[in-house]
């Protein structure tokens, strides 16, 4: 049976270097720049023509930048507004990245903690400077709630500061694990369909439920890769809220 | 597990700053002009609403005047078909009393005139009385008896 892990291999195309650094070309590089691709194509088609009544691909393009627009207005209000096309870039690139991983032989980008992390820690440094610099100081008082008694405070401090400090790591693992869980099940099912039907006889008239199950498998996928973007773009927009509101 | 080898993590974060990086550049700029297109039309649908809007306050308000018109129009004839009722009946009565007034006089006209045929009647009868007086004495008698002695004599008899 081949290996489930195989697909998360980082295979180096080309070696580079960047200013003594290692710039590999690999798989994930490939991937990413068809991220980008695809999301340009996408945004190219959807308003290269802009017309009163949208097409298909101007009502698709508009439907999905209404979506985070909307998103960023309800989370954070007007003031969000500068950071829309922040999160669409997140977004777009999360989910396209899903989206592009469930084609058979393809590289999931998103299934590397590295790369989540790399992520997080963006979103995470962002909301500290957007916060610092909008409130100064005063930044710090997200982790003091108010009306906190006295006696309470260091405790509540602690608590607020690491679960502001563990953002970056949820978000980062939950992108991660998921992609990873879903593409090693899917592996695994698949896997079982192949070792059945070879094993021939009974087994291979058995290999229809394995089958089946990684048919239903790939639906759940679907909407995993969906959903995990827009959770991505949602908590995004979430601490932004956090650092330019201040709760 | 390959995510936990992080010996391929330094190409990994190069190229997705690179890419993310130009990912961002780019939507940063075409963004604006897909939500503009959105704006447009939403400018559009608008005005063209209030336009709809204001077309139907229009009819609204023409609707209403030519329920005003045709409202002063019936008032207007109502009135006039009363007057010429009126008037038409103001006519038939003044035709009417001239009509009985010159029936009463011509009724009264001739109630005199047989009033005075009458009296010329009776009149004339005193003298037929006088002519068939002298007559019967002439056949009784014999005697000539004058018309005026006849005549004075029906006066005493009459009388």
């Amino acid at each position: 049976m081949a290996n489930p892990l195989e697909q998360f291999e980082i295979k180096r195309y080309a070696e580079l270097s960047v200013a003594g650094a290692d710039a590999a070309f690999t798989n994930a590089s490939l991937f990413m720049l068809l991220v980008l691709g695809i999301t340009l194509l996408f945004f190219w088609l959807g308003s290269r023509n802009p017309q009163l009544v949208p097409g298909r691909w101007q009502a698709a393009l508009e439907g999905v930048t209404g979506f985070i627009s909307g998103m960023v207005d309800e989370n954070i209000g007007p003031k969000g507004r500068a950071f829309v096309p922040f999160v669409f870039s997140l977004f777009i690139f999360v989910l396209v990245a899903n989206l592009v991983g469930l084609f058979p032989y393809s590289f999931t980008v998103t299934s590397h903690i590295i790369v989540t992390f790399a992520f997080a820690a963006l979103i995470f440094l962002v909301c500290v400077g957007v916060g610092l610099w909008k409130h100064g100081l005063h930044f710090f008082s997200l982790f003091v709630p108010e009306n906190t008694p006295i006696v309470l405070m260091p405790l509540i401090v602690l608590i607020e500061l690491i679960s502001f400090l563990s953002r970056p790591l949820t978000l980062s693992i939950r992108l991660f694990a998921n992609m990873t869980a879903g593409h090693i099940l899917l592996k695994v099912f698949a896997g079982f369909v192949i070792s059945l039907a070879a094993a021939g006889g009974a087994l291979a008239a058995i290999s229809v439920l394995p089958f089946a199950m990684t048919v239903a498998f790939y639906g759940l996928e679907l909407i995993v890769a969906v959903v995990q973007a827009y959770v991505f773009a949602l908590l995004t927009c979430i601490y932004l809220n956090d650092s330019i509101n201040l709760h | 597990m390959p995510q936990f080898d992080f010996s391929q993590a330094l190409p990994q974060i190069l190229w997705l700053t690179l890419v993310f990086g130009l990912l961002y550049l780019a939507v940063r700029g075409l963004y604006p002009r897909v939500e503009k297109v959105v704006e447009n039309r939403k400018a559009r649908i608008g005005a063209d609403l209030k336009e709809a809007e204001a077309a139907h306050q229009a009819a609204e308000a023409a609707t209403s005047g030519g329920a005003a018109a045709l409202a002063d129009a019936r008032a207007r004839a109502l009135a006039v078909t009363g007057k010429a009722r009126d008037a038409a009946a103001a006519t038939t009565q003044r035709k009417l009393a001239d009509a009985d007034a010159g029936l009463g006089a011509t009724a009264e006209a001739a109630a005199k005139s047989l009033g005075q045929q009458r009296e010329t009647a009776i009149a004339e009868l005193d003298s037929i009385a006088a002519d068939a007086a002298v007559e019967l004495v002439k056949r009784v008698s014999g005697l000539e008896v004058s018309n005026d002695e006849a005549a004075k004599a029906v006066k005493k008899v009459a009388a």
